[in-house]
């Protein structure tokens, strides 16, 4: 008949039921502390994506705004260096706008780009050698105030 | 050890303070040395004895780390930790310094020149590596900056023939660089020392490069060309290069300097240990790995730490070699014959 047990499974279930309640009280340590490291997790994952993104703001910032300074001042000099005809002049030149090509194809745009910190080195490099033959002696400071810059 | 090196003799070059760097002129008679002294000193023979021939002082206003000779002997490069070169006109027994390079933010630690005459590299503690041209009328303009290193570059060395450029890092690599276009690229990385290479030396062809380190084991790399018959994969036109050999063991502390013999192919080393070290490539060994014994141990060649060591170029067998005891030695290497 449906329903009704044996003596044996009577037995059987009723220490099975004992078990699970000797079982919550055992593990109920290790239960808090999985509870506990959840909990923690998740709070530690929003607070991360907070502070990460102030991170990559401001730092986005310091780049956007040496990049920025070495535009203007390439920008300027291929203005300055128009009328020059000179042969030294025209390596400067070309020092110039090899600088201006370069931050022309910086993805701006993109974090994520896989070759940031290779062609940002290659940009600072160029701007250095441009700087040696120029004469200028960079003096570049990225304050909080945002333009202290000086040359 | 069958083969031997003998002392000729000693000088206090840079006296109550380090000797850091020798280099030996083209025509291999003259030896300037460089130190904490803020000076440089050349040193010719006088019969027997070696003599101090000439000061350059009031051209830096600290450490002078490393001096190099331009290939046709009448320029000497000096840099120093003052973040600028200098280089300085022979005239006969004079030199004077003719132009002051700067731009490098902080300490350069080294100078050397292209086997053309045409070009110089430095390096720095700022990470990057300079490439300057010179013309005819000594003015120098510089040609490339490269910030490939990611820590201090120690030291720069040209190929023998070729425009190539290797450079040496606290970062634990070594560099090459070539010429692409209109500027200089970084063609390849040498990776495998555990701590940071301190010098450069290529062989006599110029197929092998080999370096020193602070993990205390000197490293010989080998080019392999695009298309070679060991099948060493190559990525495009670029030549690959390969580690084909580690001398480890031999050294109890830091290896600062290594040095190839260009007339004998025999590789000196100067160790922290207060020893210099000969190997020589052991006859019939297989190309692609090379085996190199040690032919000389000298034990306290200085009371202190050996900065460098530099094989005369046209005698065979001279070595000199300098330390932080302020101190220059000479010695005679003496190959046993039928080895």
């Amino acid at each position: 008949m449906a329903g009704v047990r044996g003596p044996g499974e009577s037995r059987a279930s009723a220490m099975a039921v004992e078990q699970d309640m000797f079982d919550a009280v055992v593990m109920a340590d290790e239960r808090f502390h999985g509870e506990g490291y959840q909990e923690g997790y998740e709070e530690g994952s929003s607070l991360g994506i907070v502070e990460g993104r102030q991170y990559g703001t401001l730092h986005g910032a310091k780049i956007g705004s040496e990049i920025g300074c070495y535009r203007g001042f390439a920008l300027a000099w291929k203005c300055l260096l128009h009328s020059s005809t000179g042969e030294k002049d025209s390596r400067k030149m070309k020092v110039v706008e090899a600088l201006i090509a370069l931050l022309q194809h910086f993805p701006y745009g993109d974090p994520t780009y896989e070759r940031l910190h290779e062609d940002l080195d290659r940009i600072r490099g160029k701007f250095r050698q441009l700087c040696s033959l120029l004469n200028v002696q960079p003096d570049f400071k990225v304050t909080a105030e945002g333009s202290g810059l000086a040359f | 050890m069958k083969d031997s090196l003998v002392l000729q003799s000693r000088v206090s070059a840079h006296p109550d303070s380090r000797c850091w760097f020798l280099a030996w002129n083209p025509t291999g008679t003259l030896l300037a040395s460089c130190g904490g002294d803020r000076k440089i000193r050349i040193w010719g023979t006088e019969g027997d004895n070696w003599i101090c021939k000439s000061v350059l002082s009031e051209g830096h206003q600290r450490t002078v780390r490393k001096v190099a000779w331009s290939p046709c002997g009448n320029y000497l490069a000096s840099a120093s930790f003052d973040a600028t070169t200098c280089i300085w006109k022979k005239n006969q027994d004079d030199f004077e310094c003719v132009t002051t390079l700067e731009g490098h933010e902080n300490e350069v630690k080294s100078v050397a020149w292209a086997p053309s005459g045409n070009l110089l590299a430095t390096c720095s503690r700022d990470k990057s590596v300079w490439v300057w041209e010179v013309d005819e009328e000594d003015e120098y303009e510089c040609v490339s900056v490269l910030n490939s290193h990611t820590q201090d570059v120690k030291h720069v060395v040209w190929h023998p023939t070729q425009e190539l450029l290797a450079s040496a890092s606290y970062d634990d690599t070594v560099k090459l660089y070539q010429e692409e276009g209109d500027d200089w690229v970084c063609c390849a990385t040498l990776e495998g020392h555990e701590s940071t290479v301190w010098s450069l030396a290529f062989d006599p062809s110029g197929q092998r490069l080999a370096s020193c380190s602070d993990d205390r084991t000197v490293r010989i790399w080998r080019q392999y060309l695009p298309g070679n018959e060991q099948g060493v994969a190559c990525s495009g036109s670029d030549p690959s290069w390969k580690c084909i050999c580690t001398l480890s063991g031999f050294h109890t502390r830091t290896i600062y300097d290594v040095a190839w013999c260009q007339l004998t192919g025999a590789l000196a080393t100067a160790c922290g240990d207060d020893a210099i070290r000969v190997f020589e490539e052991d006859p019939g060994s297989d190309p692609q790995q090379p085996t190199f014994s040690l032919t000389a141990h000298l034990h306290q060649a200085h009371s202190q730490d050996v900065n460098c060591v530099a094989w005369n170029p046209k005698e065979p067998g001279l070595l000199a070699s300098c330390s932080d005891d302020g101190e220059v030695a000479f010695w005679e290497y003496h190959q046993t014959a039928g080895l």
